[in-house]
């Protein structure tokens, strides 16, 4: 828009003004105190790194593969046995699920 | 850049004065308000500091941010900010030297402080900010053919107040 542009032109000496105006205004008032730290626990807490949570998800399967052949391997069959009846139990409908949830 | 804590205490330090002034102007002069909006505006700016996109100023960034809350508290308050009102019970100036100076600067604070809110935005981002017209637009989230003009008028009505109160 020329208009505005002759208009800022003709206004050079008001505009100047105006500026230091602001200037001035904007060193007399002291900054406020500003205290970022206090929300760095909860940025912290979110911004926990990705490959921290893969190894423990990875962890978290190996020892569930893990675990049951590490104890006693007759209690390994015997759970084993118990999962396998149960399932078969399922099928046959003839299972009480209360009872199935107690079981486990 | 990434924005640590000590880049963004530095960036405060630099910018800091300014959001202040804009707060301070925007609102009549209400310095407790312009003080916590700043305070509140550089902690909004910390806590999104993830989402800042290093390609654009930090200013165009803090200025659309600032106006968001302006025009928030605008909403809240339900009413139009009494500039004038709360300009003329600025303290009163003792040292006769600069009587002159500080009665213009009173007649272009109240010339300002008379314009309508969306004219005044525009008109202190550009001429106390030096913005471009496009990052302007950008902030207002409007056309730049509508910044310009609202400049127009709003610069024309702060001439034809001070050329009319000048010799008052």
């Amino acid at each position: 828009m020329d208009k505005l542009n002759e208009l800022e032109k003709e206004s050079q000496e008001l505009l100047s003004s105006i500026k230091s105006m602001a200037d001035k205004e904007n060193l007399e008032m002291p900054l406020p105190e500003l205290d970022i730290t206090k929300n760095e626990p909860k940025l912290l807490r979110r911004r926990i790194p990705s490959w921290i949570a893969v190894a423990a998800m990875l962890a978290g399967i190996v020892i569930g593969f893990a675990m049951p052949k590490l104890g006693n391997s007759d209690q390994y069959s015997r759970t084993s046995f118990n999962y396998a009846d149960t399932c078969r139990s399922i099928a046959q409908n003839d299972v009480n699920l209360s009872l199935l949830v107690t079981s486990f | 850049m990434k924005l640590t804590a000590d880049t963004f205490r530095n960036l405060y330090l630099e910018h800091g004065p300014r959001a202040q002034g804009f707060f301070l102007r925007m609102t009549g002069y209400d310095r407790e308000l312009a003080r916590d909006l700043t305070q509140d505006l550089f902690m909004r700016l910390w806590s999104a500091r993830f989402s800042y996109d290093p390609k654009r100023p930090f200013r165009t960034w803090m200025f659309a941010i600032a106006y968001n809350m302006l025009k928030n508290e605008y909403r809240r308050q339900m009413t139009v900010m009494e500039y004038v009102d709360n300009a003329e019970k600025e303290e009163p100036v003792t040292e006769t030297d600069h009587l002159e100076q500080e009665q213009r600067d009173q007649m272009l604070r109240n010339a300002i402080g008379r314009l309508p809110e969306p004219q005044k935005v525009v008109f202190l981002l550009r001429y106390e900010e030096d913005l471009p017209i496009a990052e302007i637009a950008r902030i207002c989230g409007i056309p730049e053919g509508t910044v310009k003009s609202r400049l127009f008028s709003a610069l024309t009505a702060v001439r034809e107040y001070c050329k009319n109160n000048e010799n008052k």
